[in-house]
């Protein structure tokens, strides 16, 4: 028995410590051990400084629970389930353990860091609750939207006031007995973990399923290759159904007018260049995401009808942000979608019309750089309209700070590129997040006005574009991308 | 036929009674099959493309539920085996589902650790013998290379059934020859039971005993590779000719294919040791024919 448990913990610290995530767990730490120093050397009041550490120290016990579960159930295959004496077994036992000393952990730290103002029963059981809503979290993603986003809604909802009677018997309840009701609730709770390893049945195969093909479009959008909501299975299926049927729409309106010129040939090459990230695809989720912060705005309006202008308000950055990135994202995943359409490439470069040599390379270039400037001036709209109603110009950095990068990566020599990496593929939005903190912090501590600073972004990407249209006119031919890396 | 080391016996390694399963898009994959493995028996399983071979195995091993009928493995429900029922069981699924990330040695570590009974040498002859570096990622090595790994693995712990689906689809001749041997050791050795999925059917005439095909959702024959080859026949003739003669003959008609004018072609089973009446013409089938005819 030792030795299979032995194993499984090691194969989820081997799972777990790839080349990729020592990085980021170096850095990660590294970040939060100096940030906490500094933080700390400020705090003169010695519990808040128990108080701080204990905090970071639940965060970072929440995140060893969430890596240890996600790859407790990525060993749990259907197959070994079945198959292979005890797996399943183990594989719960592992997850137990760790669920109770963990959350056992947190619940204690929570307590030290009040003080022992609130008593540990209900704190411990709170941990634990929280522990096995990840559980159920990793087993459906719609149960994270269920379980983090729903107790945000008992306020609006006035079920705090609804519901308060019951609240108050369930206390009186548990005050006669906490540590047996604890014991009970935590038995439950449990339970309900268990269940989260399913029995290598045919939903057990499915969910399986479903988190691999999550894990690989995690995978593939690392490194550029941008997965749609269809990859979250059915629910996303069903979210994504008018992107697809529209699509499939504008292919069959495509195809029926196939002529060999090079503005036919090109459209239809932008379908198999561009895969999830072709235009239509990228206005459609566009205009999706407007609909529902629309519907979202409209709900708010109707459910804090006192607090809805501070509330919309509030979240205005948060929106600018989402927009700004999905607005000006085919700057920085247009070209990345180039290197793994390259087996595609390699016919599309025999279709009769197809440009050739440095016209190929102005012609890929060409439709790139006018999906982007397109999607760049809509989100800029967006932009613009959101500074209208809430008087913060700076959000209009986002868009500064995208233009001159967009121009920048887009005529750059998709022949030349190399496969892309989890850190080519984040590089270019690093330098966005980097050139937006710049610009805001110029607008913010400098009172630099806005309008001057767009006109600097349109100039330089301007000159950007002047200088480098001709070079890939001298250039190897476009496509397939990344031969000549 | 069965290992010449182990007495056959009549208690079944595996039964399906009555099994029909459908995917939940409506298609009907097994429909009423009634199939039957003996201990000791090597049975290669023959089916077209999108028969159902892969369901039926999976099914047989109790990784899918069909909505009716019964399987038992070594006289337990497929779906609740006990540990030693499990212990017993090797399996080699078409698509490798080895930890990617693991290499070879961490990967037969890690299940070794879960079985009563693993024969270390042999693994190490196999990685060995294959060619199998131990130290490096399983995501790095080759197709075949993993395919091999799940080979050893599923033999390593010393199966009492196999079951194996298209497991020689990504070795190259050398590793399907060194494969074959392997599981005919495996089969004298210990007398295990074997059932596995291919269209390499020259595979087949080296080593599967007994051939079961799998056509419309039934096992539509099974029976011993060398009797089939000797004993079935394809007559052509009038439909009339043709009834007589399988009555004359005591013979199995297996399939009928009309053909023009009256005519018809009919693929028959003669009983053994039967003889030809003079002036009738049949013709011998090899296994290519049999699998075109049979699935």
């Amino acid at each position: 028995m030792t030795a299979s448990f032995n194993q499984i913990l090691l194969a989820a610290w081997r799972q777990s410590n790839t080349d990729s995530s020592r990085w980021f767990r170096t850095v990660f730490y590294s970040v939060l051990a100096v940030g906490l120093a500094v933080v700390l050397w400020f705090i003169p009041v010695m519990q808040l400084r128990i108080a701080l550490v204990c905090a970071v120290l639940v965060f970072a016990l929440f995140g060893l629970w969430v890596m240890l579960l996600a790859n407790l159930l990525e060993q749990n295959h259907p197959v070994n389930a079945r198959l292979v004496p005890g797996h399943l077994r183990r594989l719960r036992q592992a997850a137990l353990v760790g669920w109770l000393l963990i959350s056992g952990t947190q619940g204690t730290l929570v307590w030290l860091a009040l003080a022992g103002k609130v008593p540990l029963a209900p704190l411990l059981l709170a941990a634990a609750a929280a522990g096995a809503g990840v559980g159920w979290s990793q087993r459906h993603w719609l149960w994270a939207i269920v379980l983090y986003m729903g107790p945000s809604l008992i306020v609006p909802l006035h079920l705090h006031e609804r519901l308060a009677p019951l609240w108050h018997a369930l206390v009186e309840l548990w005050q006669l007995q906490p540590w047996a009701w604890l014991a009970l609730s935590l038995a439950m709770l449990g339970v309900l973990l268990m269940r989260v390893f399913g029995s290598g049945d045919d939903t057990h195969r499915a969910q399986h399923q479903a988190r691999e093909r999550l894990l690989k479009a995690a995978r593939d959008s690392a490194v550029g290759n941008r997965a749609g909501i269809a990859s979250l299975g059915g629910a996303g299926e069903w979210f994504a159904w008018p992107v697809e049927a529209l699509a499939a729409r504008w292919l069959f309106r495509l195809l029926a007018r196939a002529q060999p010129t090079p503005a036919s040939v090109m459209a239809r090459a932008e379908l198999a260049l561009h895969g999830l990230q072709h235009w239509l695809r990228h206005a459609l989720t566009l205009g999706l995401m407007l609909l529902g912060v629309g519907l979202g705005g409209a709900l708010a309006i109707g459910l804090l009808s006192d607090h809805a202008n501070q509330a919309l308000v509030a979240a205005t950055p948060g929106f600018a942000f989402t927009f700004a990135l999905i607005g000006c994202m085919p700057a920085f995943a247009l070209r990345n979608m180039l290197w793994h359409t390259r087996r595609e490439q390699a016919l599309l470069v025999l279709l009769p019309g197809m440009p050739q040599g440095a016209a190929l390379n102005r012609a890929v270039a060409f439709v790139q750089l006018r999906h982007f400037l397109l999607a760049w001036g809509v989100t800029t709209l967006l932009l613009g309209g959101l500074v209208a109603l809430t008087d913060m110009p700076s959000l209009l950095s986002l868009s500064i700070a995208a233009l001159p990068l967009g121009v920048l990566n887009l005529t750059q020599s998709p022949a030349t590129m190399r496969a892309p990496t989890q850190w080519t593929a984040s590089r270019p939005v690093l330098a966005f997040l980097l050139a937006c903190a710049v610009l805001w912090g110029l607008c913010a501590f400098m009172n630099a006005l806005i309008w001057p600073l767009m006109a600097a972004s349109v100039l330089l990407s301007a000159a950007l574009l002047a200088s480098r249209w001709p070079r890939l006119s001298l250039a190897p031919s476009a496509l397939p991308a990344g031969r000549l890396a | 036929m069965t290992s010449p080391h182990f007495p056959h016996t009549d208690t079944p390694s595996a039964q399906l009674a009555g099994v029909s399963l459908s995917y939940a898009e409506g298609a009907s994959v097994l429909n009423g099959l009634d199939w039957q493995l003996l201990p000791g028996q090597v049975v290669g399983l023959l089916g077209r493309n999108g028969a159902g071979k892969t369901t039926l195995l999976e099914t047989l091993l109790g990784l899918r539920e069909p909505q009716s009928g019964s399987v038992k493995v070594f006289g337990q429900d497929a779906t609740r085996r006990d540990d030693a029922t499990r212990a017993r069981i090797g399996y080699v699924p078409q698509q490798n589902d080895l930890f990617q990330g693991f290499t070879a040695a961490q990967l037969l570590a890690y299940f070794r650790s879960f079985y009563p009974r693993w024969n270390e040498a042999r693994v190490e002859g196999l990685l060995s013998r294959w060619e199998i570096p131990r130290d490096r990622p399983i995501r790095k090595l080759s197709g075949g290379q993993q395919q091999r790994l799940s080979i050893i693995r599923a033999l390593a712990h010393e199966p009492d059934l196999l079951v194996l689906d298209e497991p020689v689809a990504s070795l190259d001749p050398v590793g399907r020859r060194d494969f074959l041997r392997e599981l005919v050791d495996q089969v004298l050795d210990r007398g295990t039971t074997v059932v596995f999925s291919t269209h390499i059917l020259s595979d087949l005439e080296r080593v599967a005993f007994n051939l079961a095909f799998l056509s419309r959702g039934r096992i539509a024959l099974q029976a011993p590779l060398d009797e089939l080859l000797e004993q079935v026949r394809a007559f052509t003739g009038s439909v009339t000719e043709m009834a007589s003669l399988m009555a004359r003959l005591g013979a199995q008609p297996l399939k009928r294919t009309p053909l023009e004018a009256g005519r018809e072609r009919v693929l028959a089973r003669l009983p053994a040791n039967a003889a030809l009446p003079a002036g009738v013409a049949a013709d011998r089938v090899n296994l290519d024919d049999l699998f075109a005819e049979l699935t």
